[in-house]
């Protein structure tokens, strides 16, 4: 999972606006996590259940699709008939265990498909979109873009670390010494790459007062108003009950 | 078009050193001009003075006038310099300010608030230019060094600035990418775009640049101007301390590799490794390794030889190969205690607050008394000429005598195979030449130091054998 947030590519077929995948997340989140047992918001959250399903199946990650619905209908099994068989420790274990299929896979996977097809240009283009200040977007970014890195410097620290011995028998007998050891050179590092970092996007012209363009292609097109207003009549039915 | 008057600078904390001195340059439009000479001469200053990061991301003290197509840098916003001049930098993985290789493209224009369709008309002319059809909307993470800069290049063009300079862009280029940035530059040349490149490998301006400025401790020592540069080819570049002018080759005799051979003492055996995507990965001929020797492991950038490290030093755990003495076979696990690396970045293996822990950090499993250790550890810096900074935090060193640091705890940690990954890339003719007495010290102390690199003036002046991969 780690992978896929890096990903910066879109190779993405659907081409789903951003606020789009930000609005399902928070819709699907939203109604699974809070919505009761009673037929009518069961029929929601199977509709909604199936909406990361079918953009993973559309984007060819058929696997991935197919095992999700998989998983979550065997937990909508659980939870309706076995969940009323079973007492005492059991019910617990089997409460749990289909609640957390049911009600934080689905949210889990949606934000996954939504990070691993926006690229952080089309992300910074809909926060443009949505009149969000320069002040928030390009810290963001800069957050996006220092993911990666810190990832990459991590890797090789740890490296050097397994090199000269430091093992995770020293994590536990001295922590600080460990951790010292551990975020001394990253911290360095990585303020040397801010440093340049910096350097390199003023000279080509990052923060001047004039108003951003942005070459990507975002806009509400026909998918995602349809998907909009089906996740919208969903909310909406969701809370009234 | 641009105009240095009478400038000195120095920057602020490091006091009475002005690292320029009444500096007066003239470059016309449309020259190509190279600037060389030792670390610390004051080169990478000049670009800054004129992309406008000094005087408005470095502070200091500037005195003089530094004028760019007529404007004055100190008066006018780095952004309205941004707009003729272009800038390459040396690290690849601090210059891109986007994850995607497309946006990356776009982000100056971008910036600037060009519209869309003609950004895109653009980018897509570049992309045809450049040939970069394979590397769009690719994830700049993934490229390797060769790529990254063609990209850092190509945005520079997207943004069709008058002026470009360039801060030691082939650093961490191979062979081959160096000819690909040579390509570009005169491209740059037939646009008549203006060039500034600052750097120590030299020989590939040969032929392109009009100009060629030599700096020492501030000043311009030497200005060679077109008609010039014949001379430059007769002399011999190392006697004024520079890297060749002539595109380096080889040395024949090591190119002869013996395979196989009874005294050997250890072989690499098996050394095939794929990555995650199963259609890449390494492929290595099994070869020997010999006690008191340097071997260079030579290939192009993505050839895979930080893996080929790894996988040797026993970091890769998913890694099968083995390396084999008398029929004994060291995996993985064993391996991680015989070989010892020194990164490309050593500030990644630094951990300590002094030199003399950092020596001892690699000898804490050493059964001697901490006085004998102490002792040891004392000689070691000794003999490396770090004894005087023995109390100080690595991280306040400069770039070698970290690289010292590193190689001096190599050394305590007692281990026979000794890897060094590009301890070169970045350095000048004299630090290029103390790596190479440095190699050699840990030859005379019967270790096996392999040394991955692209620099073909390290490998001739230390080095026994080639391995290509």
């Amino acid at each position: 999972m780690q992978n896929e947030i890096m990903l910066g590519e879109s190779s993405s077929k659907l081409k789903l606006d951003p606020r789009t995948k930000l609005w399902l997340t928070f819709v699907i989140s939203f109604v699974l996590i809070g919505a009761g047992m009673s037929w009518i918001e069961e029929i929601i959250k199977m509709i909604l259940v199936l909406i990361p399903a079918t953009l993973f199946i559309v984007e060819g990650k058929v696997k991935k699709g197919f095992f999700y619905v998989g998983l979550v209908f065997t937990g909508l099994c659980l939870e309706y008939y076995i969940l009323a068989e079973v007492t005492g420790a059991l019910n617990i274990v089997v409460l749990i265990l289909s609640g957390t299929v049911n009600r934080l896979y689905p949210p889990i996977m949606m934000g996954m498909y939504t990070v691993s097809t926006t690229t952080v240009s089309e992300f910074t283009a809909s926060m443009e979109k949505m009149r969000v200040s320069n002040k928030i977007i390009i810290p963001m970014s800069v957050m996006f873009r220092f993911f990666p890195t810190i990832a990459d410097e991590s890797r090789a620290i740890n490296n050097a670390m397994k090199m000269r011995g430091i093992t995770k028998i020293d994590m536990i007998r001295s922590p600080l010494v460990y951790l010292e050891y551990k975020m001394v050179p990253l911290l360095m590092s990585i303020v040397k790459i801010g440093d340049e970092l910096s350097a390199a996007s003023l000279t080509k012209g990052l923060g001047s007062d004039k108003k951003r363009t942005n070459i990507c292609d975002i806009g509400i097109h026909f998918i995602d108003l349809f998907l909009i207003i089906v996740s919208l009549s969903a909310f909406v039915i969701s809370i009234i009950y | 078009m641009i105009k240095f008057e009478d400038v000195s600078f120095k920057y602020s904390g490091e006091n009475n050193k002005y690292i320029l001195k009444d500096i007066n340059l003239e470059i016309k439009k449309g020259e190509i001009v190279l600037i060389t000479g030792a670390s610390g001469c004051g080169k990478t200053t000049i670009l800054r003075l004129i992309n406008g990061l000094i005087p408005h991301y470095y502070e200091g003290d500037l005195e003089g006038n530094v004028t760019v197509n007529d404007k004055t840098v100190a008066e006018n916003s780095i952004y309205s310099i941004g707009r003729d001049v272009g800038s390459v930098f040396q690290n690849p993985r601090s210059q891109f300010f986007n994850v995607d290789t497309t946006s990356e493209l776009a982000f100056s224009l971008e910036n600037q608030g060009v519209n869309k369709e003609k950004i895109k008309n653009k980018i897509s002319s570049t992309v045809h230019n450049y040939n970069l059809y394979k590397l769009m909307d690719r994830n700049i993470f993934k490229l390797s060094g060769g790529e990254k800069q063609k990209i850092a290049c190509a945005s520079v063009s997207v943004a069709d600035t008058d002026i470009v300079v360039l801060d030691e862009p082939s650093s961490n280029l191979d062979v081959a990418s160096i000819d690909m940035l040579r390509k570009v530059i005169s491209f740059w040349k037939k646009q008549g775009k203006t060039v500034v490149i600052v750097e120590h490998r030299i020989y590939f301006m040969r032929n392109i640049a009009d100009r060629v400025l030599i700096m020492k401790d501030g000043k311009i020592s030497e200005d060679i101007g077109h008609e010039d540069l014949n001379k430059f080819d007769e002399i011999n570049t190392s006697d004024i301390g520079l890297r060749t002018w002539k595109s380096p080759e080889i040395d024949d005799k090591l190119v002869d590799i013996n395979y196989n051979n009874e005294s050997e003492t250890y072989r690499v055996k098996n050394f095939k490794f794929l990555y995650n995507d199963k259609k890449h990965g390494i492929e290595i001929m099994d070869f020997s390794l010999f006690g008191g020797e340097i071997i260079a492991l030579f290939g192009n950038n993505g050839a895979g030889k930080t893996t080929f490290c790894n996988c040797l030093c026993g970091l890769n755990k998913k890694f099968k190969g083995n390396l084999c003495k008398n029929g004994c076979n060291y995996r993985n696990k064993d391996r991680l205690k015989m070989c010892y690396m020194v990164m490309q970045d050593v500030n990644h293996q630094l951990f300590t607050e002094s030199v003399l822990e950092e020596v001892l950090l690699s000898m804490r499993y050493d059964k001697r008394s901490d006085q004998e250790k102490k002792k040891s550890a004392e000689k070691i810096l000794d003999g490396l000429s770090l004894s005087a900074y023995k109390d100080e935090h690595p991280m306040s060193l400069s770039g070698g005598q970290k690289q010292r640091v590193a190689i001096a705890s190599a050394i305590a940690s007692d281990r026979e195979i000794i890897v060094l990954d590009e301890p070169t890339s970045g350095l000048d003719y004299g630090h290029m030449i103390q790596v190479s007495n440095l190699l050699k010290k840990l030859k005379e102390k019967n270790k096996t130091v392999i040394v991955v690199t692209h620099d073909i003036e390290l490998i001739n002046s230390c080095c026994d054998r080639i391995i290509r991969i």
